[in-house]
């Protein structure tokens, strides 16, 4: 069985996940709104009550890697004195 | 072997139900379950979903507690900005405007919400000039103070409003200054042992603590104690950053959390707190992220908002330690 579920979901603020929700299972946020969620039922469910969309781990990865891809082509268009403020976005490669 | 009123004096009180507001650490006998009970024992912290930020946000000032806490100044993107936002540990509201834009504030500045100090930072280009600028925040408007002794911006710094700290920083290269604000004016302390930017403050102006950063050689692990006059080496954190921050109003229960460190450069989500004599570490942020800011909360109770990701982003995140009431078992 996958270790985890990929999907997009819109983050409402409080309580979109609670103290509990991070006892209960994995969770790590993303550019473009993905989500890596343990694969547990309550994992499932959690993705499930917040109207989140399942992908693929390509699919899910393909979106990470667009929104750095954009954030880097806008750094490397700063001036060098504002590229001295931030760093230039890094790739993720998810779990 | 002693009793329980022989060790504290007291003798533990038998009661029909659980008192409303029990203080840490008291017992009683709840006789409608039979139980021995005890306040005060933490469970296991956790970063729950806050808040969002009316709008992306990365280096700006946070401080106050996690449920009047103050997001001041910051960046959306490029722009450095005058905006001040208070939250009420649900939702985040528009506060007084900063006199000047600025960025690069360092994460965790001073103070309350009703009494708060932003210090040092970068302006907006061109130029993006250090500077020495310093305001007060009353609750509702900014105050021009008087300059610090030493622009500086990407510094480290804590304390109140009457009596504040700044360390490290850039000035605009990688500096060892340090400072002190007694309420009117800054003067110059001295030196850090490490000169570094983009680190975190956490304590007070008599009893405070530096960690993490940037030099040369890349993300720090290391960390100094500072007791009100000298900077001194101590333990080291179990992960190397930069442009992290951090909560705490008070040095020996601290928590320091996100940031970057290269190679391989990635943001980090880590968290680890600091109990006076050594860090451990504890649950990740959900979101990974770096230039974030914190809040003059504790280790039991902090706030991390902010920072980039791919872009600024308006993530608040919320940590909480439970503290419950158990049963005692006795054999």
């Amino acid at each position: 069985m996958a270790l985890f579920i990929y999907g997009t979901a819109t983050n409402t603020g409080k309580g979109f996940f609670t103290h509990q929700d991070r006892q209960n299972f994995y969770l790590s946020g993303q550019p473009a709104n993905v989500w890596v969620v343990g694969n547990n039922e309550k994992g499932a469910l959690w993705l499930a009550e917040k109207n989140g969309v399942e992908k693929t781990k390509a699919e899910a990865q393909a979106l990470v890697t667009a929104e750095v891809t954009a954030a880097q082509e806008a750094w490397d268009a700063l001036s060098d004195e504002q590229k001295t403020i931030s760093s230039r976005p890094s790739q993720i490669t998810l779990p | 072997m002693a009793g329980y009123n022989t060790i504290r004096g007291l003798r533990v009180k038998y009661l029909s139900a659980d008192p409303a507001n029990p203080e840490a650490g008291q017992v009683w006998y709840n006789s409608t379950t039979g139980n021995l009970r005890v306040d005060g024992i933490s469970g296991t912290g956790a970063w729950s979903s806050g808040g969002a930020l009316p709008a992306g946000r990365s280096s700006g000032a946070g401080f106050g507690i996690s449920t009047a806490a103050v997001y001041a100044g910051g960046r959306s993107t490029t722009a450095a900005s005058t905006s001040t936002f208070e939250y009420n540990g649900t939702s985040w509201t528009g506060g007084g405007a900063l006199n000047t834009a600025r960025g690069e504030l360092g994460g965790t500045t001073a103070g309350t919400e009703t009494a708060g100090l932003c210090y040092g930072s970068h302006t907006n280009p061109p130029g993006f000039n250090v500077s020495a600028t310093c305001e007060e925040y009353d609750g509702s408007s900014w105050t021009n103070g008087n300059n610090m002794a030493t622009s500086v911006s990407f510094e480290g710094g804590s304390g109140t409003q009457t009596a504040a700290f700044s360390a490290g920083g850039r000035a605009p290269s990688n500096t060892n200054n340090s400072q002190e604000y007694d309420g009117t004016n800054w003067s110059n302390g001295n030196p850090i042992n490490t000169a570094r930017q983009s680190l975190v403050g956490m304590g007070t102006q008599t009893a405070g603590i530096i960690a993490g950063g940037e030099s040369p050689g890349g993300g720090s692990n290391s960390a100094e104690t500072y007791d009100g006059t000298n900077f001194t080496a101590a333990p080291n954190m179990g992960t190397a950053r930069y442009r992290l921050s951090g909560s705490g109003s008070v040095a020996t229960a601290s928590l320091i959390f996100g940031g970057r460190f290269n190679p391989p450069a990635a943001d980090k989500a880590q968290t680890e707190e600091f109990n006076g004599t050594s860090w451990t570490e504890k649950a990740d942020m959900a979101t990974a992220r770096q230039q974030l800011s914190g809040n003059r909360g504790t280790s039991t109770s902090a706030l991390a908002v902010g920072g980039i990701v791919s872009g600024a982003v308006t993530n608040t995140e919320e940590w909480n330690v439970p503290v419950s009431i158990k049963n005692i078992t006795t054999s």
